[in-house]
């Protein structure tokens, strides 16, 4: 009621703004008219004109304040006043270029930081896949009895698809995709020649490909941008369609975008299909996970694309997601209920009583699946809380800058509310310009945020692989800017309000005096704002020696070598059995059939892959039943059979190999390295001493004595970051062959290696391996622990850099306050003699001295990080992310703290500068 | 005068509502000129704080107002309620009646038999 009227009485007053003109003129007649009447009857009263006239206005009271009043009610003054606030605001900005140029900046760093992440959650977890109808697309998601969560949520059955597909009523047509599978592609070697029998094929290369109802593509509303995309009929019956539609990406980067390619065929795990078209370029797949797979295949294609599997026919067998549109009148919730009657129905006849499924529901379909988990959650949480901290300090940065700048400005200030201005009013002024800055930060940070997303991206892909479906859904939307926006104008506000609250606030009567800013205002804040400083300068000193240290580490890193073989040298996991002799056996086969290839040079196998892990334990040297607790070491340790040193060329320095007896029986020898040999036995022979070693894990835990047989050469088999600092080899028991991988040593070209490898292990147990690949040591484990170590210095040196940009921001904005505070102290040292130097330097020293408390922080805080890293690699499979770089080089320590420091005087510098050229005549003017 | 100041600004609103209720169609003039003679003297009232009270009352819609042309020819503006004013009027009138009644009793009930 009483809203209503309220609300009522805002409208007029805005439709007020646009005839104030008018408005006024109207009640300045009616007052006219009023003052008329009431002189007319105090005439008739007997009063003489000019009494008449003296008591009407009397008894009105004052008219002009009357006509102020209604003035102000009759429109929104707000409105008014925030052009001209803004006005103003533009004009202050465009009289200090310098200060809105480096407030811009940092607002845009802070604001395009919070933007980046937030637009890559909403690209994650909030936008729906690019189709048709997007809003209304969701995915089917089951609810197991045994509250497991995950991928498996998603995945259906064919069966169920088809059980779905015919009874379902809440979404409008139900369309299946398998997950994302790799496949051995080969492209015809000469694409323009017809295909027949003969048609020379390429060698097969890993894609990725997913199988798709044929609905697929026409219910997503997806358009070819060559070709045509999938018939019905294609996915009528089991075997029939033997077609693919490629993906944009796929057709631009691995065939040219050559248009010809329609009608092309192509072998995915040897089976030929004809190419009928490519997806259009905006379509990046329905995402979870979030691929552009290389190819699109029919669902009935099943057979063909991954032999030896059956999901077409096996109800429980879970392989595909299931989407659909939602019915214009259904709403999740009763789509979920209705497809779980389906579900239960389906369950009458297929019961999975391994995993049976509660309940099933809809969410909207995005790129990735799962992001209501709590650990999504807690990680996006995580890292809104870092960037939130990013943008608070550069905001505290800004105030600090506000505020030297309104205490410049007090006395225009002081004048302004002497002469009635309301502090309200001034209040909102000032923060209209704050806003304005932020707004403008906003905008730069939008694009900041652009360009940072992308190359996030690239280094995600890195490790990723390539999941580019995001680039094109990284895009701002509407969202992102509303977010942006808003974050903007409450950045503007949080950093504007203290300013503005303590700039308005002066003491009129000292201000005006002109006493007050120089002596009488204490720097009672400026204790929080050193700290506020030195807090900065501690953890940019400490980033930057940090990301120092690491880059050294980096360099290094490219150099490093492991010290063995890893280009010819391929694991292979060998075959399983669940029963345990049958497994010894079936392998024994296996291995002595590969020995016997003769693209295989050598055969080895052992317990830990090198670079993929050990195990570590304790040893002691001597063969006392005692254990003496004091005596013993820590050590990494690994099974290793009679031909691994000959299969990774690691030398034998001293004594003997192990022969393939003890590599069968498991026999009571070692072979230790040489780093450990010399820590042990300095100067003395190791060959037959006896060492004590605990293996095993838990209840088969055991001390056993081992006879050094032999000294290896020191490598870097743990990981690729250092020489291993000691190791032991065991003999290998083939009682335990279960628990070994293989190691081949493969000189020659590795296709074919693979393919013969392929065919025995298909002979061996009849399963058919199309997509079979060997990766050798280097590209599996070498590369990617490469990739971790320049990543690590990448991200590293970004954040020193942005903590030390922060930082000196930080370091200006409290000297130029200073100097702005002091100015009229500094002409009185300047008028008694004090030179502009001595003046320079005091000012120098003022606003150095958080610096160098900070600096001195976070040097100490580096060199205890330093200490803990360096502790750390006591264990001896620690990774040493410097790659043997002194954690305490006295050199980058040095460097850059004095880059730091240099950095922090010229932001000190700066205003500085201007103290020094106060003139002390104006300075003092008003004293 | 500042603490009384609230209380005034609400009751100044519902005397001009039931003046034109009494009165029909007047100008501000007659609003002031009827409050005081009601109140028998006792309020001292500034004519001109009527007006910001009826451009409220405008504004929210309780009452509408017109040009008119007075006796002796000036050119007064003429307010007169509106139906919403007119049950804003029944309403607070209850509502203060209610009020008053109530500090009444317990006006009269302060002193206490024993």
């Amino acid at each position: 009621m009483s809203l209503k009227r309220s609300m009522r009485a805002w409208f007029r007053r805005f439709a007020g703004l646009f005839r104030r003109r008018q408005d006024d003129a109207e009640f300045a007649a009616e007052l006219e008219s009023h003052l008329g009447l009431h002189i007319e009857d105090n005439l008739r009263a007997g009063m003489t004109p000019e009494a008449a006239r003296r008591d009407a206005l009397m008894k009105f009271g004052g008219v002009e304040q009357t006509k102020e009043k209604s003035r102000d009610m009759r429109r929104v003054r707000l409105i008014e006043t925030t052009f001209q606030d803004i006005r103003l605001g533009f004009r202050v900005l465009h009289k200090n270029p310098g200060f809105t140029v480096v407030a811009v900046l940092t607002l845009a760093l802070g604001i395009g930081l919070n933007t980046t992440l937030f637009s890559v959650f909403n690209a994650v977890a909030l936008k729906p896949v690019p189709v048709r109808n997007s809003a209304r697309f969701v995915r089917l998601e089951r609810w197991f009895a045994s509250n497991s969560l995950g991928e498996g949520q998603y995945a259906f059955s064919f069966a169920e698809f088809q059980s779905f597909a015919a009874r379902n009523r809440a979404l409008s047509n139900l369309v299946a995709v398998s997950f994302p599978f790799r496949v051995a592609a080969s492209l015809p070697v000469n694409a323009s020649t017809p295909f027949s029998a003969k048609t020379q094929m390429g060698a097969p290369e890993s894609a990725t490909t997913e199988l798709v109802s044929a609905n697929y593509f026409g219910e997503l509303g997806v358009t070819p941008a060559v070709g045509r995309l999938l018939l019905p009929e294609e996915g009528r019956a089991p075997g029939v369609g033997p077609v693919v539609v490629l993906s944009y990406s796929y057709w631009r980067a691995r065939l040219g975008g050559d248009a010809g390619i329609v009608g092309r065929v192509l072998k995915l795990n040897g089976t030929a299909f004809t190419v009928v078209g490519v997806a259009s370029s905006d379509f990046v797949g329905t995402g979870n996970p979030p691929v552009i797979p290389d190819f699109w295949a029919p669902i009935t294609m099943q057979a063909q694309v991954l032999p030896g599997q059956d999901w077409l026919n096996q109800p429980l067998d879970y392989e595909f997601q299931l989407l659909g549109h939602l019915e214009p009148a259904i709403e999740m919730k009763e789509a979920g209920a209705q497809l779980s009657v389906l579900e239960h129905n389906f369950a009458q006849d297929h019961p999975n009583p391994d995993n049976e499924t509660t309940s099933l529901t809809v969410q909207r379909a995005t790129l990735f699946g799962n992001t209501e988990d709590f650990r999504f959650k807690a990680v996006v949480t995580l890292l809104m809380v870092i960037v939130g901290m990013v943008l608070m300090i550069a905001c505290a940065n800004l105030a600090n800058m506000q505020m030297a700048k309104a205490s410049g400005r007090q006395r225009e200030i002081a004048v302004r509310l002497a002469l009635g201005a309301g502090r309200q009013r001034l209040v909102r002024q000032l923060l209209t310009e704050s806003t304005l800055l932020a707004l403008a930060g906003g905008a730069a940070g939008v694009f900041l945020s652009l360009w940072d997303t992308r190359a996030l991206w690239l280094v995600a892909g890195q490790f990723a692989g390539p999941y580019s479906a995001f680039v094109t859904q990284i895009k701002p939307d509407m969202r992102v800017l509303t977010y942006t926006l808003l974050l903007s104008l409450s950045t503007g506000v949080f950093f504007g309000m203290s300013p503005a609250l303590q700039g308005s606030r002066p003491n009129l009567t000292t201000a005006l005096k002109d006493a007050g800013t120089a002596f009488g205002q204490r720097l009672d804040r400026s204790r929080m704002r050193g700290l506020l400083v030195g807090g900065q300068m501690a953890l940019s000193t400490l980033f930057l020696i940090v990301a120092g240290l690491l880059a050294r580490g980096m360099i290094r890193a490219q150099t490093s070598d492991p010290g063995f073989e890893v280009r010819t040298v391929f694991p292979l996991g060998l075959l399983a059995d669940t029963d345990r002799a049958k497994g010894i056996a079936l392998r024994q086969n296996e291995i002595a059939r590969l020995q016997a290839l003769q693209e295989i040079q050598n055969v080895a196998w052992t317990d830990f892959v090198p670079l993929n892990g050990t195990w570590s334990t304790q040893f002691e040297p001597g063969d006392s039943t005692k254990v003496d607790p004091k005596g013993l070491s820590e050590t990494l340790a690994r099974h290793v059979s009679s031909a691994f040193f000959k299969t990774l060329g690691i030398p034998i320095l001293r004594g003997r190999e192990f022969t393939q007896a003890e590599s069968q029986s498991g026999a009571a020898v070692a072979i230790v390295s040489n780093a450990l040999a010399r820590g042990v036995w300095p100067g003395e022979d190791p060959l037959g001493k006896k060492i004590k070693l605990q293996t095993g894990f838990g209840r088969e835990r055991n001390w056993l004595v081992f006879e050094v047989v032999g000294v290896a050469g020191d490598v870097r088999s743990a990981n690729v970051s250092r020489l291993d600092p000691a190791i032991i080899y065991l003999p290998t028991s083939s009682k335990n062959l279960n628990d070994y991988d293989a190691l081949l040593r493969i000189p020659g070209d590795p296709r074919e290696a693979r393919q013969s490898v392929a065919t025995l292990l298909e002979q061996l147990d009849g399963r058919q391996r199309p997509g079979f690949l060997l990766l050798s040591l280097e590209d599996d484990a070498v590369r990617a622990q490469l990739l971790m170590a320049r990543t690590f210095a990448m991200a590293a040196l970004c954040l020193a850099a942005l903590a030390m940009l922060l930082a000196s921001i930080g370091v200006y904005g409290v000297t130029a306050f200073l100097v702005s505070q002091r100015e009229k102290e500094v002409g009185i040292h300047m008028a008694l003699g004090a030179s502009r130097s001595q003046v320079l330097g005091l000012m120098l020293t003022q606003g150095m001295r958080p610096v160098l408390f900070g600096g001195a922080l976070g040097l100490v805080g580096a060199l205890s990080l330093s200490g803990f890293m360096r502790a750390l690699l006591y264990f001896p499979g620690s990774v040493d992310v410097l790659y043997g770089a002194r954690w305490f080089d006295p050199a980058t320590f040095a460097l850059f703290s004095c880059l730091l420091g240099v950095i922090a005087l010229l932001a000190c510098y700066v205003p500085a500068r201007r103290a020094s050229r106060v003139d002390p005549v104006v300075a003092l003017r008003y004293e | 005068m500042g603490d009384k100041a609230d209380v005034w600004q609400g009751t100044l609103a519902l005397m001009i509502l039931k003046t034109l209720e009494t009165l029909g169609p007047i100008h501000g003039y007659g609003i002031a000129r009827r409050i005081e003679q009601i109140s028998g003297g006792v309020l001292s009232l500034n004519y001109g704080t009527v007006y910001p009270a009826l451009l409220k009352l405008e504004q929210e819609g309780s009452i509408e107002s017109e040009w008119g042309v007075s006796d002796n020819n000036r050119k007064p503006k003429y307010y007169k309620l509106t139906r919403a004013g007119r049950k804003q009027l029944e309403r607070e009138a209850r509502d203060w009646q209610q009020a008053l009644s109530i500090l009444a009793k317990f006006l009269s009930a302060a002193e206490p038999t024993m």
